[in-house]
């Protein structure tokens, strides 16, 4: 491992994360909160300033990283971001309980959404606001917004970085150079939230004011999941639900997508077979679950939304409730979701889970090999997205599928080892909702994803989780490898 | 600029560690996932997989878009029609590797409808600059600039050389030479000497003059010039064969050692007066019966690195008073020329350096344009010649008042095929020629040498 690389990126991770804590900061000043409120950004700022340009004088002439040191400069950039932004939570009284502020801000950061606030109107505006904004800086990840600024490494080297962080089985760029690619992908990202802000700021809804509009689309790019009500969605308008509904799903599809629209290659871009999963799967839960709840609510529209809603925000892994679903839907309507929580979002996209591409790519390989048995002459190559798939990929989304299914099973035997008096519904799903970052659960947490009533160790151990969960596993495994921390 | 590469082979993947340097859009193609995929890791590119001479695998990789396509898949044929693709597509200008010496010609006279530019030849361009490192023994390694007119050479000063400890200045004035020193390497470090600068033993420098005056230098220096005469190549593949012919002409006595005896045979049809011995170049029994011992020049041009070192090696040992080695891996050139062993040739990097400053050329195209270009000490330092246009903001400005970046050295003018080694009261004026030397980042421009 090169450690001098490591500890200078991971330096100027955090001193980019004193420099995004001004906009809390801003918004604190213009609500004129408290000064402890201001004081607790100061503080973790500077406390990140001092770290951050402590380790960025450590420089190395050798800056080439291989893929150990970008899966270690992710996970722990992730990991100490976590740590930091959780302070002003602390320290402005907000979330006094120091693991309950982590487990919180390490929900927004990786996007999950899930809360251990009991009364989140009771949270200042420029708590709700750095809540949601670490959702969207989460989303599209933190170091490819520092590869879109720092000055450019001519080697490759950045891509291992890109690819820890990066969501999907392949991770490819968009043009030839990786500054420009998390450029464009930055500016395609901050253009839909925009677009989406001002959709929900004209509204019908008179309580989405500008903070509001902007938390709430900062929630739905990163598919994040908190809200500015304790009540998440269900109080507002069927306008301002159908508008979260529908860019919920824009952000959970692959951002490469947007960009071939944007260069005029439309056609390209609807081929997409990952798409095409994913439609799929959006259109059949609809109707599973549209015909066991239509008798729940007075008119069909409204049983339409809420359907339409909660599967748009399960699938997408934002996890905002639209309706008390986890306790009023049926269990067929449950199965549904919980299923579209282990699915998730499209590859490339800001939602979580294990992918529609992993998903698409291990059916259709099971799929040939069960026509080999019947047929063992037989010879098929398998393809995805008009490419043969390798071999390696099939083996690798394998891997994964695995290894996510041992780390939910050994995570669900953990938390209820620490929880005797939980049920088994909570804590599986709960893991299952913290590693796909969808936030929302069934049984005791319930739609609004509330996990207040864990013990301080499982809330670390559930905030391990979801960051497991965000950056797909393997960089967190690296940390924990010895023969990745080995000089040779 | 927009580059395209077609073909990653040992040339293209050269190419490829140049250009990502210059900090252009690269896009690479190739057949191979796996070479594909190592470098897309390595640099910041976009790889594409697939056969580059098809036109849905040119339009992937916006080769209709590109500046520049470098073509240079290991066949020919392949090539030519990848060019063909290219041009039919609205490439701007198309770089190609011919090997097959009949196929060059016929590229070479059709350029304008397969739509090349460049024709580039790595063998053959290896078979040139070994008949160049033969006339000038002396020399680890000698470079050409203005077609020949002026040469940059690179000399090892032994301990007892009368120029350890003499300051350039006094050299300067002692022996009264037309040369210039223009970069020295001690050790892993390398410098743009000013004139205060003194020479201690086991330097290796770089200077440059025309050729009449560094043979002077030579031997006023008490390098003495004995004129070789026989050569032996070991190994007989196109470059063996491409050289053979050249140094048939000037009259060596050339003899090949190859093992193929198809290939033998070949070999004496293009070469009649030439000994073609059939056998293992690696034997060092069969090395001594033919004579290794008493042969001026052993050339080893054999397939595998490894087999050309230990041959040089060997040829070393016996006091073979030339000894030229082809290496294609950069890392071991380094423990063969640090030993003074051998010269060592590679024929991808004289191509990618052909095809850089190509580049070069193409990247700067309103001022002076760079003609020729050669890295030099493991690449840290480049010696470029540009050609002065109008446009230049240093002409007719006396060096002395120019005010040049650090670690930027004029190493000559060229004017009305005179060459002068420049003084303070010199100016650059048009048309010159001008040879640069630099450590201090990339040009492809004669104004970035200003500060």
């Amino acid at each position: 491992m090169k450690l001098k690389v490591l500890f200078n990126i991971v330096g100027k991770i955090l001193i980019l994360e004193a420099a995004v804590l001004l906009f809390p900061l801003l918004v604190s000043i213009i609500y004129r909160e408290p000064v402890i409120n201001k004081l607790s950004f100061l503080i973790t700022m500077g406390l990140l300033l001092v770290f951050g340009f402590a380790l960025n004088i450590i420089r190395s002439k050798d800056i080439r990283l291989r893929a150990r040191e970008g899966f270690a400069i992710v996970a722990i950039s992730w990991i100490l971001i976590s740590i930091f932004g959780a302070l002003p939570l602390t320290i402005s009284k907000c979330i006094p309980n120091y693991f309950d502020a982590i487990f919180e801000i390490t929900s927004g950061f990786t996007t999950t959404g899930a809360s251990v606030v009991t009364d989140i109107s009771a949270l200042s505006h420029s708590m709700l606001f750095w809540r949601a904004f670490s959702h969207w800086l989460g989303g599209m990840g933190v170091l490819v917004l520092i590869l879109a600024f720092i000055p450019e490494s001519k080697d490759g080297s950045a891509v291992h970085i890109i690819r820890a962080e990066s969501t999907g089985p392949q991770v490819g760029k968009l043009v030839s150079k990786v500054k420009v690619s998390s450029r464009i992908l930055y500016i395609i990202y901050f253009s839909i939230t925009f677009i989406e802000f001002l959709l929900l700021l004209v509204g019908p809804d008179k309580d989405i004011k500008v903070l509001e509009s902007l938390i709430l689309s900062f929630s739905t790019a990163g598919t994040g999941g908190f809200s500015v009500l304790g009540t998440s969605i269900s109080t507002y308008s069927s306008y301002t639900q159908y508008v979260l509904a529908i860019f919920m799903v824009i952000f959970s599809i692959n951002f490469t997508l947007y960009y071939f629209i944007i260069i005029g290659k439309w056609k390209e871009a609807l081929k997409s077979e990952e798409l095409r999963w994913y439609l799929i799967i959006i259109l059949s839960s609809i109707v599973i679950i549209l015909s066991s709840v239509y008798n729940l609510y007075s008119t069909f529209e409204e049983a339409f939304r809420h359907t339409f809603f909660q599967i748009s925000s399960i699938i997408s892994t934002t996890g905002f409730a639209s309706t008390d679903f986890a306790n009023t839907w049926p269990t067929i309507a449950k199965c549904v979701l919980i299923l579209l929580m282990f699915c998730g979002s499209c590859a490339g996209s800001t939602g979580g889970g294990l992918k529609i591409s992993r998903v698409a790519i291990l059916i259709k390989n099971s799929l040939r090999k069960v026509q080999k048995m019947i047929n063992p002459r037989r010879t098929e190559v398998v393809k995805f997205e008009k490419d043969i798939l390798d071999d390696t990929v099939v083996e690798s989304t394998q891997n994964f599928f695995i290894i996510y299914m041992l780390i939910i099973a050994s995570a669900t035997l953990l938390i209820s080892f620490l929880n005797r008096e939980t049920d088994i519904l909570s804590n599986f799903t709960g893991v299952l909702s913290c590693i796909s970052n969808v936030g929302p659960a069934f049984g005791k947490i319930g739609s609004f994803g509330d996990f207040s009533f864990y013990s301080n160790f499982s809330k670390v151990i559930f905030s391990i989780i979801m960051i497991t969960g965000r950056l797909e596993i393997f960089p967190i495994l690296t940390l924990f490898l010895p023969n990745a921390w080995r000089k040779k | 600029m927009k580059i395209a590469i077609i073909g990653t082979g040992k040339v293209g993947r050269a190419i490829t560690s140049y250009i990502v340097n210059e900090g252009h859009d690269l896009c690479i193609i190739d057949n191979n996932p796996k070479v594909v995929e190592s470098l897309v890791y390595k640099y910041d590119i976009i790889g594409i997989c697939g056969n580059g001479a098809t036109y849905d695998i040119q339009k992937k990789a916006e080769v209709d878009k590109s500046d520049l396509v470098i073509i240079c898949t290991s066949s020919d044929e392949v090539n030519i029609l990848a060019a063909l693709v290219a041009k039919r597509m609205g490439a701007k200008n198309t770089i190609i590797r011919i090997r097959n010496q009949d196929y060059y010609q016929q590229v070479n006279s059709m350029k304008k409808d397969i739509g090349v530019s460049m024709i580039i030849n790595p063998e053959q361009e290896a078979a040139n600059e070994i008949v160049q490192m033969i006339d000038f023994p002396q020399a680890l390694k000698i470079e050409n600039f203005a077609k020949g007119r002026i040469n940059l050479v690179e000399i090892y000063i032994g301990d007892n050389s009368p120029l350890v400890n003499e300051s350039l200045q006094n050299i300067r004035q002692k022996y009264q030479f037309q040369v210039l020193v223009c970069a020295v390497q001690r050790g892993n470090d390398v410098f743009i000497p000013k004139g205060d600068f003194v020479i201690e033993a086991k330097d290796k420098i770089h200077i440059t003059a025309s050729r009449n005056e560094i043979v002077k230098f030579l031997s006023k220096l008490g390098i003495i010039e004995t004129k070789l005469k026989s050569v032996m190549i070991i190994g007989g593949g196109n470059i063996s064969a491409y050289l053979g012919q050249r140094l048939l002409k000037n009259h060596y006595r050339v003899k090949i050692i190859e093992k193929d005896e198809k290939r033998c045979l070949e070999l004496s049809e293009l070469m009649p007066t030439a000994t073609i011995i059939c056998g293992d170049g690696t034997d060092n029994e069969l090395l001594l019966d033919e004579g290794i011992e008493s042969t001026d020049v052993v050339i080893s041009l054999i397939g595998i690195d490894e087999e050309n070192i230990i041959s040089s090696m060997y040829a070393n040992s016996l006091g073979v008073p030339k000894v030229i080695s082809k290496i294609n891996r950069e890392n071991f050139t380094r423990i063969l020329e640090e030993n003074g062993i051998a010269s060592i040739i590679s024929p991808k990097i004289i191509s990618a350096l052909r095809v850089l400053s190509y580049v070069r050329a193409l990247a700067n195209s309103r001022g002076s344009n760079v003609v020729t270009l050669y890295k030099l000490v493991n690449n840290e330092v480049e010696a470029l010649e540009f050609a002065v246009n109008e446009n230049a903001k240093c002409l007719d400005i006396p060096l002395k008042d120019l005010k040049l970046k650090k670690g930027v050295l004029i190493a000559a003018i060229i004017r009305n095929n005179e060459t002068k080694i420049p003084e303070a009261s010199d100016c650059i004026k048009v048309n010159d020629s001008v040879i640069v030397v630099t450590n201090n980042g990339f040009l492809d421009n004669l104004d970035d040498i200003l500060a």
